[in-house]
């Protein structure tokens, strides 16, 4: 019978065993003496139970954490849906869409960028910009890349532009002087896109 | 003779060849390698209902052995098939035992036969079951460590379909995995019911049968455990195996084995206080089982673009897995496992959640027996 409904922890567990077993030529720790019950078997047990329980639980915990910290979550989609009138842009940022951009990341990443909004799951995320590309992405498919963005700052007298993380901020501080709406600069290294689109348009 | 019975005859035919092939090998099938090692008497103990399709092949198998088994006894729980008749053609050399009525589960079936077993170790398997040439050697290697009360087989999966892939896959994690760990561990968390062996005395004192879990199994297991005998695992020790080969007859054995499961621990709970390493493991075992089922339901729901990549990663690892066992078991199709183990991973999960509310926490018992329906093997 299997031991448990699917691959998991308990395999990475006994994996370490065996590996331990085969360089150690023995058990790490986990020998077992003479075949009689060992004195303090109950107390050590229910800690030895409590212990390996808090680890099983603590890793479903920071799945749970870790799926609810995730922009796509249902908490967050149906906060913006509450807050947002603007349902194309929400509309807009179904996972699938922004997977492309997520395994693409920008060439403009500031080395200071603040990541704390950023998905903790993904290590992809640790490089993607999640800002002024991903907006004009998640608004207009065709505008997000290098070469659009060139043409866009060329518009707003930023030439030569070379698609930095600077130059972004200041084009967008400069699209939205323009829109007539004033957000202080930085603002973007820490809104996740999808809050962007909501509350910055 | 069905299609599928068609194909379960190919199928085996190409393990009853390897088995032949093997045999003409064998000039030693009488002889134990070694006359220093005391001679041991094994006895088999095969329980069978209606098992037509694949009892002729299982004794075949059962005779073909390169040590021979000192003692076959199969016992006809009242089948209502041919069974009766097939065992009545090998009666000069399987001792056939039928029950006064149908007993209606395993291990009363056995418990039956187990009065006529005179040999000093017992092996207990299944009707449709296989086993290799080297079986009983493997075991009685096993046994020559007069400190070993139980021996554990390495079970296989017959090929058929998707559903006996996952199977196969599932074993090969199970047993190359999770048991050699185990194993290492001095703690062995089941012996298979298709290939386990028993000192008989230790098993006539002190295991006997309840009958009152599903999983007689897991329940001699336990018992082993709790009188601190020991149990090992010996990988050389194969079986061949028939699985379910429709989600049906698969989802119900999951029942039977988890709720059989389930069942175990609430009886025998007691053990994980007994010894460390036994907290650890059945700790780890059942809290990953249970925490991780409900999580895969739960994830998909908080985050529906989470849990895709998290099905994405699982695939990934599963692959690796998968390829691995292909590996070890010689079997490529095996690489195929993971992209249905994905859809069966929920099923299982389900269902372990579900036999957990139902055995656990509504104290419903099912003690009914689940059979699963056989396809053909047929033998030459």
């Amino acid at each position: 019978m299997p031991f448990t409904p699917f691959i998991g922890l308990s395999v990475l567990v006994h994996l370490c065993i065996i590996l331990g077993y085969k360089f150690f030529s023995r058990p790490p720790t986990l020998h077992i003496g003479p075949m009689k019950q060992p004195a303090g078997a109950l107390a050590s047990g229910i800690v030895i139970v409590s212990i390996v329980f808090l680890a099983v639980l603590a890793n479903a915990f920071f799945l749970v954490h870790a799926s609810l910290a995730n922009r796509y979550s249902l908490i967050n989609i149906v906060e913006s849906l509450s807050t947002s009138t603007e349902t194309p842009a929400i509309l807009a940022a179904i996972p699938g869409k922004l997977f492309i951009s997520e395994m693409t990341p920008a060439n403009d990443l500031s080395p200071n960028i603040d990541k704390s909004c950023l998905p903790s799951f993904n290590a992809i995320a640790a490089s993607y910009d999640g800002s002024f590309a991903d907006y004009l992405w998640v608004n207009d498919d065709k505008r997000y890349s290098l070469q659009s963005r060139a043409k866009l700052a060329e518009q707003y007298g930023i030439d030569p532009y070379d698609g930095t993380y600077a130059q972004n901020q200041v084009l967008w501080a400069k699209m939205l002087e323009k829109a007539g709406k004033i957000v202080p600069i930085g603002r973007l290294s820490c809104v996740n896109s999808t809050n962007m689109v909501v509350r910055s348009i | 003779m069905g299609r599928s019975g068609k194909i379960m005859t190919r199928i085996y035919s190409r393990y009853r060849l390897t088995i032949v092939a093997k045999m003409r090998n064998i000039g030693h099938m009488n002889s134990p390698k070694s006359s220093n090692k005391p001679k041991l008497k094994i006895s088999l103990l095969v329980p069978c209902y209606n098992e037509e399709k694949s009892i002729e092949a299982s004794i075949q198998s059962c005779l073909r052995q390169t040590r021979p088994f000192d003692q076959l006894v199969f016992v006809n729980d009242s089948s209502k098939d041919r069974t009766p008749e097939i065992l009545a053609r090998y009666s000069d050399r399987v001792t056939g035992i039928k029950t006064p009525k149908n007993t209606g589960n395993k291990s009363s079936a056995q418990e039956y036969g187990l009065q006529f077993v005179t040999g000093d170790v017992m092996v207990t398997t299944d009707g449709d079951t296989l086993l290799d040439t080297r079986f009983a050697e493997e075991i009685e290697k096993s046994f020559q460590d007069p400190d070993v009360a139980a021996v554990a087989g390495y079970v296989k999966s017959i090929p058929y379909n998707w559903l006996t892939l996952c199977r196969a896959f599932d074993y090969a994690i199970g047993q190359n995995i999770h048991k050699l760990a185990q194993n290492y561990m001095r703690y062995i968390f089941v012996m298979p019911g298709a290939a386990s062996a028993f000192r008989t005395d230790a098993f006539r004192k002190y295991i006997t049968f309840d009958h009152d879990t599903i999983t007689e199994d897991l329940d001699f297991t336990y018992k082993m455990h709790k009188n601190h005998f020991k149990i090992v695992y010996n990988k050389k020790a194969i079986c061949y195996t028939q699985d379910p080969a429709d989600l049906k007859n698969y989802i119900n054995q999951m029942r039977r084995w988890f709720g059989g499961g389930w069942q175990n621990l609430v009886k025998h709970y007691r053990i994980v206080w007994s010894r460390p390493i036994r907290a650890f493991e059945l700790s780890l075992i059942y809290s990953e089982g249970l925490i991780f089922s409900m999580l895969i339901f739960i994830l998909p729901i908080l985050n529906i673009w989470f849990g895709a990549m998290l099905i994405v990663g699982y695939f990934a690892v599963a692959f690796v897995f998968a390829a691995w066992a292909a590996w070890v078991e010689k079997r490529p199709a095996l690489m195929l496992a993971p992209f249905p183990y994905l859809l069966l991973m929920f099923v299982n999960s389900y269902i372990y959640l579900e036999q957990f509310v139902k055995e656990v926490i509504l104290k419903r018992k099912n003690l009914v027996w689940f059979k699963p329906e056989r396809v053909d093997i047929k033998t030459t």
